[in-house]
């Protein structure tokens, strides 16, 4: 590296120091190496530095100082994202917000809660529990116990409770935003029926592109009266996701309904041993929340409906341990495969619940036609699958052939009227694939919203949209 | 940020008067080319019918497709025209003056059910159908979309444009909540979709979000897809008296604290508490504020809810709490809109606040809003922090007045982060108070995102956020 490119670099990184402290800054080699990993199957460019601010302000300083230098700026979480959102692509600036782990208030007769970006998903709720309120935040992402709040909103995170309460969009009451120019905003807030587009519902799920959050405004909910956790197993996926369907379509709606192919239980059963027959194909753990009376009622027709799809048994969880230990089968999913493979490639999509048998059955064709494995859990009752490929993304070949494969399901998915992403967005791994599911009119659209609220391009740059909708921005002489 | 230029015009009946930019064409030649001699019109009671602020359009455009809908976008955007996208003329009301009005664009003949997926409990729709008509084609199903609590008159699409809050949000959420995907006309003419019928989707930015609430700043929805709810088993409400607001929310507050799970808290008070005294059919309770309290589900569900809830009220010192089987259609029409139980509403406000900041906040508004010979109707929505204000009677230059004081009440409220803003008024109050007040980041957001969309500012211009200068 050239002495005077070197030395305008160190002045950069003290410019940056002077802002959040030195001791906020990491820019060696070592640290620059660790922060172009995320959990994803890719890896990203060398960087400029991380910066750890400690407030708003500070986040404000560090976005005015990368505007005026041109610096491309990447937010961060715990880099728990699986599609590359949080990799860096050029010499950017990479604003990591755990110093700001704050919960600042917690109002129940408001039922909502102001936290800072840094902090941890489960770490708000069991603060929300210590402070015996009996609420609760309802997201819960399956990396939820090192998973930022942050994070979370920026991805627009789901998890298994999605079913009856939606997703992370859907607990987002107000975010204050710093723009791309330093400029903070505060969208949204405690009262509804404001006026105008609903900018903080487009924040969320916007994978840092537009602006780094530093103050969350979310809905909290009172503990369910009572909760009870049914394991329900099929002879094959097909009956259990028409179980599924005739559930939902009988007007009840489950906490959770998360489905397990053969497989899938095969493997986590090895792991955390909860005993799942060899002779079933597929297993749905629902749980079912609500008050005490009329639950009865609910569980019967529940049961009516698993064995009208050919349900083989039934079992209720006669306590707290026996539901924690369903759940565990279905949160160890990802670890039990871990134990087995150096890389699973958890494939996000999402379809219209009623095709969910179909889709599972068509990932598994195309996984057997690359040769590759696949086992699969599902949020059956949103009809988001999670196919995961086991492979040694060290393997050029395997590699090949797992992206492909990948690129493949995008494809069926997005035919059968679905998603390319339910709950993990774009990042970088689904660029070109968004444009199997917007032509280029929608794609223009889409990054109108880009381009008002960051003009230069330099909020996680070259992310989540294809790499040709930049190319005409650019070439459009509307971008730098 | 000033909104000035925007909303101080002088608007006279027919001729608009911040006609900068070059216009051409006449838009009932142009327009009865696109679409028909019989779906444009330019004749002086049908312009009459569809003014908005005593604006008058020169053409009134009813397609008959998402695609004419484009058409009709397209012709206006070559031309120069400024376009107001009608469905059932209900939200229109709420706004700034328009700078410039040429076309009334209707949606309302746009009113097919396109999907109806049981399976799914899903339905995609044509933005000009009528919430009630849906409903009634969905009964036989069994499967509903809550949008009002009486037979609601409004457009799918005009409710998306208005996004308020849905009134059993607590069971059944709010239109974010339930809006999968749209199609959209851009001010350009051309059509496109985003969100698919998955109730998870996270590829790219949330458009729905985006176009909800954009009262058509950004183009015109022309179809969408919404998740709908089965019917319950068993309805049933209790309505308690109070003898103040404070009172009322007390209640909506001890119930929002328990363990139950009502579809929503309703408080009325003044006006639409007068309206329903002696009511005959429901035997309603004594006081000057009402709690309006629905349940649904299954019916052991309910009337364990009832009993509680009644103990509860009672204990939050309610005078007396009736348990009604069905909410009286009067009652339901005064909950959608308080307008309905006005007598002689002249002008409707809504404030945004947080819940526990209701009772104090009705309390500011009608003590600094409401004058000499004038009466207010309050419906709020506790759990939304959503309170709707009407004011009845005519006073001396109240105008000038009211303005004053809704700036007043505005600075109050956003102490507290609370908004107002008005829903309908006489040109002449507009013209002295903005209608969505002052925004700031925000509104200078949307204005921004405005500008990217619709750069000729052809839709809408100057009603909802601050003017730009548009691009030549």
């Amino acid at each position: 590296m050239p002495s005077t490119k070197r030395s305008a670099r160190h002045r950069l990184i003290d410019r940056i120091g002077a802002i959040v402290g030195p001791a906020h800054v990491l820019h060696e080699v070592g640290d620059r190496y660790v922060y172009g990993y995320d959990a994803s199957v890719y890896r990203g460019t060398d960087i400029l530095a991380v910066a750890f601010p400690g407030s708003t302000s500070q986040v404000s300083k560090l976005m005015r100082l990368a505007a005026a230098e041109g610096l491309p700026v990447i937010a961060r979480g715990s880099g728990t994202g699986i599609n590359g959102g949080a990799l860096p692509r050029a010499e950017a600036l990479v604003i990591e917000c755990s110093r700001m782990n704050q919960v600042l208030r917690v109002d129940p007769a408001n039922r909502l809660a102001v936290v800072e970006p840094g902090v941890i998903n489960q770490d708000l709720k069991a603060h929300l529990t210590t402070l015996g309120y009996g609420f609760t935040y309802v997201p819960d992402p399956g990396s939820q116990v090192v998973s930022t709040i942050g994070g979370n909103v920026g991805n627009n995170a789901g998890g298994m409770h999605c079913l009856k309460y939606g997703v992370t969009a859907n607990h987002i009451l107000g975010l204050e935003v710093v723009l791309p120019d330093g400029e903070v905003v505060t969208l949204g807030g405690e009262g509804g029926g404001r006026p105008g587009m609903d900018l903080t519902g487009l924040f969320v799920g916007s994978e840092g592109t537009l602006g780094v959050v530093t103050r969350i405004t979310m809905r909290i909910l009172p503990l369910p009266e009572t909760v009870v956790t049914q394991l329900a197993l099929f002879p094959d996926v097909a009956a259990a996701a028409a179980a599924v369907s005739g559930i939902m379509s009988a007007g009840i709606v489950p906490a959770a309904l998360e489905l397990l192919d053969h497989k899938m239980m095969a493997m986590v059963d090895r792991f955390v041993h909860v005993g799942y027959p060899a002779d079933a194909g597929a297993a749905l753990i629902i749980e079912m929340d609500g008050l005490g009376e009329g639950m009865d009622q609910e569980l019967r027709r529940v049961a009516e409906l698993c064995h009208a799809n050919a349900a083989l048994d039934i079992k209720t969880a006669r306590n707290a341990e026996e539901a924690d230990r369903l759940w565990l089968s279905r949160r160890a999913a990802y670890g039990s495969m871990a134990r087995v493979t150096p890389t699973v490639y958890v494939i996000d999509t999402c379809v219209p619940r009623n095709l969910l048998a179909e889709a599972i059955g068509k990932v598994i064709a195309i996984c057997e036609r690359r040769g590759l494995d696949v086992v699969t859990v599902a949020h059956a009752g949103d009809g988001n699958l999670h196919p995961l490929i086991p492979f040694d993304n060290d393997n050029p070949a395997e590699r090949e052939q797992a992206l492909a494969a990948h690129h493949e399901i995008m494809a069926m998915c997005v035919a059968l009227g679905g998603s390319i992403t339910g709950e993990h967005g774009v990042g970088v791994e689904k660029q070109e694939e968004l444009a199997l599911m917007y032509n280029p009119r929608e794609l223009a659209a889409m990054f109108a919203v880009k381009q008002a609220v960051d003009p230069g391009l330099r909020c996680n740059p070259d992310k989540v949209f294809p790499a040709e909708v930049y190319a005409a921005a650019r070439a459009a002489g509307k971008a730098p | 940020m000033t909104r000035d230029s925007v909303t101080h015009n002088s608007m006279t009946n027919s001729s608009m008067t911040n006609d900068s930019k070059t216009r051409t064409g006449d838009p009932v030649a142009v327009l009865q080319g696109v679409l028909g001699e019989t779906r444009c019109s330019g004749d002086a009671a049908t312009r009459a019918m569809y003014a908005v602020d005593g604006c008058r359009p020169q053409a009134v455009a009813w397609p008959r497709t998402a695609e004419e809908v484009g058409a009709v976008l397209a012709a206006a955007n070559a031309h120069g025209w400024a376009v107001i996208p009608w469905g059932s003329g209900s939200a229109l009301a709420e706004g700034d003056v328009p700078t410039r009005y040429d076309v009334a664009l209707m949606t309302t003949d746009l009113g097919e059910l396109l999907d109806e997926d049981a399976d799914n409990l899903t339905v995609t729709v044509a933005a000009g159908m009528r919430a009630a008509e849906l409903n009634r084609r969905l009964r036989d199903a069994r499967l509903h979309l809550p949008l009002t609590l009486g037979e609601g008159q409004g457009t799918i699409g005009g409710a998306l444009m208005a996004d308020r809050p849905l009134p059993k949000r607590l069971l059944h959420g709010d239109l974010r909540d339930l809006l999968l995907g749209l199609r959209v006309a851009l001010p350009d003419g051309s059509l496109v979709r985003y969100g698919r019928k998955v109730i998870k989707n996270v590829a790219g930015y949330d458009m729905n979000k985006l176009f909800l609430g954009s009262r058509g700043m950004l183009g015109v929805v022309v179809e969408a897809t919404l998740r709908v709810t089965t019917l319950p088993d068993q309805e049933a409400w209790l309505v308690a008296g109070y003898a103040s607001i404070r009172g009322a929310a007390q209640g909506a507050a001890a119930l929002y604290g328990s363990a139950l799970l009502p579809a929503c808290l309703h408080i009325l008070l003044g006006d639409a508490v007068v309206a329903f005294q002696g009511m005959p059919g429901a035997d309603l309770p004594e006081g000057r504020a009402l709690l309006v309290v629905g349940f649904e589900g299954r019916g052991v569900t309910v009337r364990r809810q009832l009993a509680d809830a009644n103990r509860l009220l009672l204990a939050a010192d309610a005078s007396a709490v009736a348990e009604l089987e069905t909410l009286p259609a009067a009652l339901a029409a005064a909950l959608d809109d308080p307008r309905h139980a006005a007598p002689h509403p002249v002008a409707a406000l809504r404030l945004s606040v947080a819940p526990t900041a209701v009772a104090e906040s009705v309390a500011r508004a009608v003590g600094t809003l409401v004058l000499p010979n004038m009466s207010v109707g309050v419906a709020a929505d506790y759990s939304a922090g959503v309170v709707r204000l009407v004011l009845s009677g005519e006073d001396d230059d109240m105008w000038e007045r009211l303005g004053r004081r809704l700036a007043e009440l505005r600075r109050g409220l956003a102490d507290h982060g609370g908004l107002a803003m008005v829903s309908a008024a006489p040109t002449a109050f507009k013209a002295l108070a903005p209608a969505w007040g002052e925004l700031g980041g925000e509104g200078r957001l949307m204005q921004r995102i405005k500008q990217q969309f619709d750069p000729l500012d052809m839709l809408v211009p100057g009603r909802y956020v601050p003017a730009y200068r548009p691009q030549s």
